[in-house]
């Protein structure tokens, strides 16, 4: 048990500036024509005096070798989906088909400006129409924009189309609130005060689901929005969404569903039919496009009719008379532009290529395997007596579920923290940890559909093991991890004194 | 038909499923209200294999024109080495969730800290973030941070020659804030900032003034410095927009007064793909106190524990949403992290010489283009005396600029970027761009082009 079982390369890699400086020839950046050479004044004649750098930015003098090297050590120290199991909660790390990839580095996708004429584009044109068309129907929307970058992008996105519409509507000034539930993504609250709204924020029911008293006890004519996950972070259906629907709509506000969790729900409900107004996807989530060690993302957002006035412009339409593809820019009331050109395509692309592979039988499967997978996992690590599971323990959980760990820290003393450390040495990746907000010790398990039920028993059996050593062997777990890259980081120093740069580092050194 | 192995699939399938003590997936769903459940197939196309997805793709592709264009206005066709391209690919790197645990993610966090640090070197400052979505949101969040650091000063100043896309992002996200602002006007002749316009309208009540550069005329902003006075005196922020290839020439930001400096990565090592992704940079000066209103992740170096290694780690987070919620400084959370890296790559690999290079193909081919477009009887180009970089702006005195485009892409080009809609003050104009991908013989043929159909607008003005 104690035995080293080393799961990743431990380098004691240079950082690039560190790297031996070498001469070695390069043939990146082409010569520039003779002809034009000839014909054109020097550089420094060509930029205003006052303008001209005055040292060149020192960069490093590496030759692609060592480069090859260097990342493919920094590779080899990092943790992905292709590694193992990525319990990550609320982040829906599955695998990301090959096909995508390889698709989506085609030349005539790839090299295309986003400022072409469509006439030159109605490929790409065509690839935005028909991924709007599935998200549509899988959502029940009307119109789905294209263009945010992630699910937090998204969510700025569908907030300010809302507020368009209350200002629309001569209730802007009114409505200058949102409702959020207490287990909301921190992305919630955070894209509600960017976009101007005061933060109302309700404590969720015994049962993990909203407390429909305390909504109505909020609800007012100051209600611009509330927004909602379902299932929420616990797991759990929002089973009276109905009724939350129906007060919310009642009091003159919108429902906002984000988007985080559609793994669990897809063929099974659409958040049109629950009276959501708007949603956003994570196309780097729910339809298996790479996350990319923190990005890109993307993430479109689907309304319902009454906001497509306001959604971004331009949207993709199809015109029947001529058959071709076009950007419409003609949307009136649109809110404009909420990043530069029509979205992250490439990650467009991908999911584009994803839901076609699936298919509508797939995409269904694809949550149910989800969720039969997080109720299995959830059964399995419970019979380890260690971990509880709060808020409605007999309701099953749709695509993830949340631990405590207090019963097991006031017995042993060890925390989640610790326990999310000491799986890094079992060969797995850490669950999301404390979060929600509303459950102490949490670990927020998230298995998705492409693990086998092996995987989640080994992972199962680690849980188990990690429960024993807290009470026998707690050293592991408080020093651990010990069979990765590096052991476990001062992040409290990274925060206190921050070394932000190879530049900070070296005044530093020089300080000293 | 099921093989062997499917069956012992189903047979997995059922255990799982008997071991919960239910007899189908249905029952996990029961607590759906049937109101609301989907009962029947969603209506998307059937499953496709992975030959059918590519030949379907494939057929897709085909319905785009090749063309060579000289587009620019935030996106360039720049050259992407081949080592870039496999680095961010690699599936460990590429298939990684934001390094939420540091001791397994070192390799994303030292190659992010790396682009950090790499990015400073062209902007002159020492603190990068992680990546912002692309230049515009870069812009819009540097405008709140600066809001931000005061306690009254509600209005921001921005060039009037700024793109309308990114006008239009900004405004977005000023509109919950209710930060107002005021657009400066250009010279006319020139095409730089009109210095008189910003004096009028710096007072006490600006937060923050944007500035770009090159500007999105593309011409270089000569008195960059003066402009950082004048905002300074009056006790406001300063924001610089630039193009990370062009600082190879061009003075670091810093230099000149910049308080935070934003712009396109793009460039450097990202393909076009119609749009995006792309990524933001995001640099300033290290200040304790500053610093606690950055927007996004950043990736500090520190120590293990026990002190023996150095390591590096997601720093200063209790700016950020997960933690600080509706108080945190952006609700970023997502980024751009692998195209960051493989700028990161980019300017490792091309190195000071390879990007001087790349900046001065750019700027030569510019200044090529634009004097051998000004010799032809119709055409004007650049309209503005201010020097460029590497766009500039073309004008055609007959005609339409819309004609010249239909007539460009019947020849298989794309000239540039009409400006009728944002400035038609400034006639019938468009923005080209040249970069290291155009080739003698591409610069060359498009001049054929454009000769012949300056030939075809016939005599007179």
């Amino acid at each position: 048990m104690n035995k080293k079982e080393i799961i990743q390369a431990h380098y004691q890699e240079p950082l690039v500036f560190e790297l031996e400086p070498t001469n070695y020839p390069k043939y990146y950046a082409p010569e520039i024509p003779p002809e034009i050479m000839k014909n054109v004044p020097a550089t420094d004649k060509l930029i205003p005096k006052e303008m001209l750098r005055k040292e060149p930015p020192k960069l490093p003098s590496v030759a692609e070798f060592q480069l090859a090297r260097h990342y493919l050590r920094l590779a080899q120290m990092n943790y992905s989906v292709d590694t193992n199991f990525y319990p990550l909660g609320s982040c829906t790390m599955k695998y990301n088909p090959k096909i995508n990839d390889f698709l989506s580095m085609d030349r005539r996708l790839s090299d295309v400006h986003p400022f072409q004429p469509a006439r030159t584009v109605q490929g790409n044109i065509r690839i935005l129409y028909e991924t709007e068309q599935m998200l549509n129907e899988l959502a029940g929307m009307k119109r789905t924009t294209l263009q945010p970058s992630a699910g937090a992008h998204g969510e700025l996105t569908g907030i300010l189309v809302i507020r368009a519409y209350h200002y629309d509507h001569g209730e802007g000034e009114q409505r200058t609130e949102i409702i959020i539930p207490d287990s909301a993504h921190g992305t919630n609250p955070a894209t509600a005060a960017m976009a101007g709204y005061r933060t109302v924020i309700i404590k969720s029911r015994e049962n993990g689901l909203v407390d429909l008293e305390a909504l109505k006890a909020v609800v007012s004519e100051k209600t611009a929005a509330l927004m909602l996950t379902n299932p929420n972070t616990l797991g759990l259906f929002e089973q009276e969404i109905c009724e939350i629907a129906e007060i919310v709509h009642d009091a003159g506000g919108l429902l906002y569903y984000d988007g985080a969790n559609f793994n669990a729900i897809m063929g099974r409900c659409r958040p049109g039919d629950m009276g959501f107004d708007a949603i956003h996807f994570n196309l780097h989530k729910t339809f298996a496009t790479p996350h990319g060690g923190g990005g890109p993302g993307a993430g479109p957002v689907g309304v319902v009719e009454k906001l497509v006035p306001y959604l971004p412009k331009p949207l993709p339409e199809f015109d029947k008379k001529t058959g071709t593809y076009y950007l419409n820019f003609d949307v009136p009331k649109s809110i404009g532009k909420i990043k530069g050109f029509w979205g992250n395509f490439n990650v467009i692309v991908r999911a584009y290529a994803y839901m076609l592979s699936q298919g509508a039988e797939g995409l269904k499967r694809v949550s149910e395997q989800a969720v039969l997978n997080a109720n299995y996992l959830k059964k399995k690590i419970l019979e380890c007596n260690a971990w509880t599971l709060p808020y409605a323990p007999e309701t099953p959980r749709k695509h993830e579920f949340v631990l405590e760990g207090q019963k097991l820290k006031e017995e042993t003393g060890i925390s989640t923290l610790d326990v999310a450390k000491r799986l890094l040495d079992l060969g797995f990746h850490a669950p999301t940890i404390y979060f929600p907000l509303i459950v102490h010790e949490a670990l927020m398990i998230e298995p998705t559909e492409t693990e086998t039920k092996q995987t989640l028993d080994k992972f199962a059996e680690a849980m188990k093991q990690i429960a024993k050593e807290c009470h026998e062997q707690p050293e592991l777990l408080v020093n651990a991890p010990q069979n990765t890259a590096v052991p476990r980081i001062d992040e409290v120093l990274a925060a206190k004194e921050p070394i932000l740069s190879w530049q900070m580092y070296q005044e530093r050194q020089t300080e000293k | 038909m099921t093989n062997q192995k499917e069956g012992s699939a189903d047979t997995i399938q059922k255990e799982m499923e008997s071991y919960l003590g239910i007899r189908s997936i249905d029952e996990l769903f029961e607590d759906i209200p049937p109101s609301v459940r989907l009962n029947r197939p969603l209506k998307l196309p059937a499953a496709k294999s992975e030959r059918d997805l590519s030949l379907y793709l494939d057929e897709i592709l085909s319905q785009n024109l090749p063309v060579t264009s000289f587009l620019g206005g935030g996106a360039q066709f720049h050259y992407i080495p081949a080592l870039v391209k496999e680095v961010i690919t690699k599936p460990e790197l590429l298939n990684a969730y934001t390094p939420y645990q540091p001791e397994v993610s070192q390799g994303m966090l030292q190659g992010l800290f790396e682009y950090q640090s790499l990015i400073n070197e062209l902007t002159g400052m020492n603190v990068t973030n992680a990546s912002m979505y692309d230049w515009p949101t870069a812009i819009a969040e540097a405008l709140l941070m600066c809001r931000r650091l005061f306690n009254n000063r509600t209005k921001v100043l921005l060039p009037q020659s700024i793109h309308p896309d990114r006008l239009s992002v900004v405004e977005n996200y000023l509109a919950g804030p209710k930060i107002s602002y005021e657009l400066i006007s250009f010279n006319k002749e020139t095409g730089e900032l009109d210095l008189e316009d910003l004096r009028t309208k710096m007072n006490e009540n600006v937060a923050a003034v944007y500035l770009e550069n090159p500007n999105s005329f593309g011409v270089i902003e000569s008195e960059a410095a003066t402009v950082s006075r004048i905002v300074h005196e009056k006790g406001a922020k300063l924001i610089v927009g630039v193009d990370p290839i062009s600082l190879a020439l061009l003075e670091a930001p810093a230099n000149y007064g910049a308080d935070i400096v934003v712009g396109e990565g793009q460039g450097l090592g990202t393909p076009l793909s119609f749009g995006g992704p792309y990524f933001g940079f995001f640099s300033l000066q290290y200040d304790r106190k500053i610093i606690r209103q950055m927007p996004g992740r950043v990736v500090g170096l520190t120590k293990t524990k026990d002190g023996t290694k150095r390591a590096f780690v997601l720093t200063l987070s209790t700016r950020e949403q997960h933690i600080r919620r509706e108080k945190a400084t952006s609700n970023i959370c997502s980024n751009e992290s692998i195209l960051a890296f493989g700028a990161g790559v980019y300017l490792s690999l091309l190195g000071a010489n390879g990007l001087r290079k790349t900046a001065e193909y750019c700027l030569k081919a510019a200044h090529y283009l634009a004097s051998e477009i000004n010799k032809l009887k119709h055409f004007e180009a650049p309209i503005f005396k201010g020097q460029f970089y590497n766009e500039f702006v073309v004008r055609v005195t007959k005609g339409t600029m819309a004609e010249v485009e239909t007539r460009l892409v019947e020849e298989g080009f794309v000239g540039g970027y009409t400006l009728e809609k944002c400035h038609p003050e400034l006639g019938e104009t468009a923005i080209f761009c040249t970069t290291e991908m155009h080739t003698f013989e591409d610069i060359d043929r498009f001049l054929k082009v454009l000769r012949k159909i300056d030939k075809d607008l016939g005599g007179g003005a």
